[in-house]
């Protein structure tokens, strides 16, 4: 599968999660290059860990405000931090789950973990350009970031 | 072969054969038997009736002995009489029921039997009719007189015929007696006889019956070993089946699907097989219709016994196929699927189903493809750095900074937050912007490696350019190529800087590189901006069989800050000149013209109000109609606006991105992209562009350029 074809799967994977478990669509907005500074990290970021075939990380980071607002929609009324942390850690696994089911035998996918904080760094190969995936939903934005060389 | 089949068949019908044959022996058996007891029964009925009989004669002696004692002593002689009578009748029965008997059991023509029967017969009737006299008598036989009574003529009749009969009791006693004797020993005989046949019989019968009984018992062993066969094959075939990695399916002369496969198949196809269905219907939402209608006729040939499948095997047209699936959670995933056919043969060597036998061949697909790009990257590479050698290094620093800063431009556009289809489709304008003046750049410098590059880079965009809507989501190749671009001209600068460390400044490459490659980079030189549109000139003008001479005047003067924006301005226009306005040779001559064109460019200085850029050809003009055409079917222009539209404002239409009047796309032009670059470059700085031209004379243009902040300020100061 073609670089091009695994960000199309981990894209799927984030739009799958907004349909069923949110049950409200999000949008994808148009992609880009990390040039010159690592990519912007919010709240809480999920992320994969991938080898094999390629090797990098890919995570989604989003904001507190817009993950409070996800569990709202899911009828869910604990909004503290070890709550936040599973939701982004969930977004994680559909990640994860996805990359399992669709890349085979020559990636090996780590389990789905978790940081907090909007300093955070996630450490990736710096000869690889971060592909950042905007995506919005509500008035909120989130960033799906692959880094894979 | 034919020997062995009919080996086969005969142990297949054997036990059939057997158990038929002995149930017919054992039928045959029984009726015989039935018929030799019907025969024993006869016989013995004939036998008891003949015994029964022998004491007839004795009982008719002592009836008439009664008789004749009661007419001597003037008695009632009724009831001996009417006995005998009685008793005669029954003899005469018994006899006919012997005879039945006799034909029943067989005897009718047996002679013995039928020597005595004939004896008691004459015995019997020569003293039957003496009896029948006995009834003739009628009316009393007595006459009463005072005297008492005495016989009357009836009674001494009568009492003739009885002493008659009396008389000849005794020689029908010992007659009749002995012929009834006679009979009943010969059927006493004949009831032996009878009876050892019928337990013969019985006996060969019963052996007969045991013996098939055996050989049913053996059979159903056999057959039961053979089922036990049958079912382990049965569920090592499944086995085989369920455990193969090939999808395996029979197919029969109608091509359809037969009710054993393997269980790979459903995975590989993403399908439930039905037994019965057709092959077609299985096979459509696979591949294009035209291909499915050639793979239907070459699956048909198999079946033609002239056809030798080996041969035919290399123009399967589904040796290997591209099929797109849809996945359980939702996307589009391709994979290579190989299908191979072979006859299935009877034993009798008759074609009976054709083996379908479909593999997943994606790995090896993709192993081939990665060898083949492998290759052609290697080959790629080396073309690269002959392209790369011709070009003075710092030329080349040049051009992969510039390439690198348009590319970090379109990067920027798509960063940029609009999420509607207009500001999505502006991006994308944005990006083929940047990405066409890379690609000019790199035509220009003949390093035509890069320019296949951004060429495929720009496909992407045209791919997105030509969807009815586009989304985010779309736009995920183009970054991801954008990508893959940015890395292969990092490579070339990190060549380019090593380049100018070895390379003498001033010096042309051939005294610091080998002999041998030196010959192929002979035209290495230094690219002034008029060198480098001579370049750009005279390759499109090749590459459409024109001839081109191109006349530069004042390039030099070009401010240091418009270097930049002129050299990405000149090479579109340069090219464009070439493609769209000059006309080919025999058309030039058709026209009066000379065979080798004109292109002429041109910067001066306009006193203090800027400068003039201007480009200008001797080809066949702007094609007003052709132009306004375009832009009609584009939807650029309305009709009623094209109706209403002045001739200027029709030939900036051409400025529009997107417009081209290319009919065919080469990476020299039809992307309409190259003059909206201009005019984005252009108003850019603050310029403006103005159009002149004559129909089959020319075409100019001439881009005012102000006078760049600096040196205006330069100027003042002065």
């Amino acid at each position: 599968m073609s670089l091009q074809g695994e960000i199309g799967t981990f894209v799927s994977a984030v739009l799958q999660y907004f349909d069923t478990a949110v049950q409200q669509a999000a949008v994808v907005g148009t992609p880009y290059l990390a040039l010159g500074k690592p990519p912007e990290v919010f709240d809480y970021t999920g992320m994969i860990r991938v080898s094999g075939k390629r090797k990098g990380v890919v995570y989604f980071t989003a904001p507190k405000g817009m993950l409070s607002v996800m569990l709202m929609r899911m009828q869910e009324t604990d909004m503290s931090d070890a709550n936040l942390r599973d939701l982004v850690g969930e977004v994680a696994n559909t990640l994860s789950g996805n990359a399992r089911k669709d890349f085979g035998r020559n990636f090996i996918i780590s389990t789905p973990s978790v940081v907090t904080g909007s300093s955070s760094t996630i450490g990736y190969s710096p000869d690889t350009r971060p592909i950042v995936v905007p995506i919005d939903w509500r008035t909120y934005h989130a960033n799906l970031v692959v880094c894979l060389n | 072969m034919k020997r062995r089949r009919n080996s086969f068949d005969l142990s297949q019908l054997l036990p059939v054969v057997v158990a038929t044959s002995f149930a017919a022996v054992l039928t045959l058996l029984l009726t015989l038997g039935i018929q030799r007891a019907a025969q024993l029964q006869a016989a013995s009925s004939a036998l008891q009736l003949a015994s029964e009989l022998r004491s007839l004669p004795q009982y008719f002696g002592t009836e008439l002995t009664l008789a004749q004692r009661g007419l001597e002593a003037r008695t009632f002689v009724g009831e001996p009489l009417a006995d005998i009578a009685t008793a005669r009748e029954g003899f005469d029965k018994a006899l006919v029921r012997i005879d039945a008997d006799l034909e029943a059991a067989g005897l009718g023509e047996s002679a013995d039997i039928q020597r005595v029967r004939g004896a008691l017969d004459a015995a019997w009737q020569r003293f039957v009719p003496l009896l029948g006299a006995l009834g003739r008598h009628k009316g009393s036989p007595y006459a009463d007189t005072l005297a008492g009574s005495r016989l009357n003529a009836t009674g001494r009749a009568l009492k003739a015929d009885v002493d008659e009969a009396l008389t000849a009791q005794a020689a029908a006693n010992r007659d009749v007696g002995g012929a009834l004797k006679d009979l009943a020993a010969g059927l006493q005989d004949t009831v032996g006889d009878r009876g050892r046949s019928l337990r013969t019989f019985l006996v060969i019968g019963a052996a007969v019956a045991a013996l098939l009984l055996a050989l049913m018992l053996y059979f159903s062993l056999r057959s039961r070993r053979a089922s036990a066969d049958a079912r382990r094959a049965e569920r090592q075939v499944a086995d085989i089946l369920g455990t193969v990695r090939e999808g395996l399916f029979l197919l029969d002369r109608n091509l359809s699907l037969g009710g054993v496969h393997s269980a790979s198949l459903t995975r590989i196809l993403h399908a439930d097989i039905v037994h019965g269905s057709s092959f077609e219907d299985l096979l459509r939402p696979l591949v294009p219709a035209k291909t499915l209608a050639t793979a239907m006729k070459f699956v048909n040939l198999l079946w033609k016994e002239k056809v030798h499948e080996d041969l035919i095997d290399t123009v399967n047209p589904l040796s290997q196929i591209e099929a797109r699936f849809t996945r359980a959670g939702g996307g589009v995933e391709t994979r290579h699927l190989s299908f191979a056919f072979r006859r299935v043969k009877s034993a009798a060597g008759q074609g009976e189903h054709l083996l379908g036998i479909v593999t997943d061949v994606t790995d090896r697909v993709q192993i081939s493809h990665e060898l083949e790009q492998a290759k052609a990257e290697n080959q790629a590479q080396l073309d690269l750095v002959l392209q790369l050698l011709r070009v003075p290094a710092a030329q080349l620093q040049s051009f992969v900074r510039d390439s690198d800063m348009a590319l970090r431009k379109s990067n920027a556009v798509l960063k940029q937050p609009g999420r509607e289809e207009g500001e999505l489709r502006a991006k994308l304008n944005g990006v083929f912007r940047e990405v066409h003046t890379v690609k000019g750049e790199a035509a220009a410098l003949a390093l035509t490696s890069i320019a296949a590059r951004v060429h495929q880079l720009e496909e992407s965009l045209v791919a997105l350019r030509e969807r009815a809507s586009i989304d985010g989501n779309d736009f995920i190749p183009v970054v991801v190529k954008l990508d893959e671009l940015m890395s292969y001209l990092g490579g070339i600068g990190q060549f380019a800087d090593r380049l100018s460390e070895v390379q003498p400044k001033g010096d042309t490459l051939k005294s610091v590189i080998p002999p041998l490659l030196a010959d192929q980079v002979m035209g290495a030189a230094d690219h002034s901006l008029e060198q480098l549109l001579a370049q750009v000139v005279q390759e499109t003008a090749a590459a459409h069989s024109k001839r081109v001479a191109l006349a530069c005047r004042g390039l030099e003067a070009i401010p240091a800050s418009y270097r930049k924006a002129a050299k990405d301005v000149l090479i579109h226009m340069a090219r464009n000149a070439v493609v769209h306005g000059i006309e080919t040779p025999d058309r030039r001559l058709a026209a009066s013209k000379p065979e080798t064109a004109a292109v002429r460019i041109s910067f001066e200085a306009v006193g203090n109000e800027g400068f003039v850029l201007t480009v200008e050809d001797d080809g066949q003009g702007l094609p007003f109609e052709k132009i306004l055409d375009t832009a009609l079917r584009k939807g650029l222009v309305t009709p009623a606006d094209a109706a209403r539209l002045e001739r200027p404002a029709v030939y900036g239409l051409i400025f529009r991105a997107g417009f081209s009047t290319a009919t065919e796309v080469t990476e020299h032009a039809g992307r309409g992209v190259g003059l909206d670059a201009v005019s984005q470059t252009v108003r850019g700085l603050g310029g403006a562009i103005g159009i002149a031209t004559a129909d089959g004379k020319f075409t100019r243009f001439r881009m005012k350029l102000p006078t760049p902040a600096g040196e205006r300020a330069a100027t003042h100061a002065a």
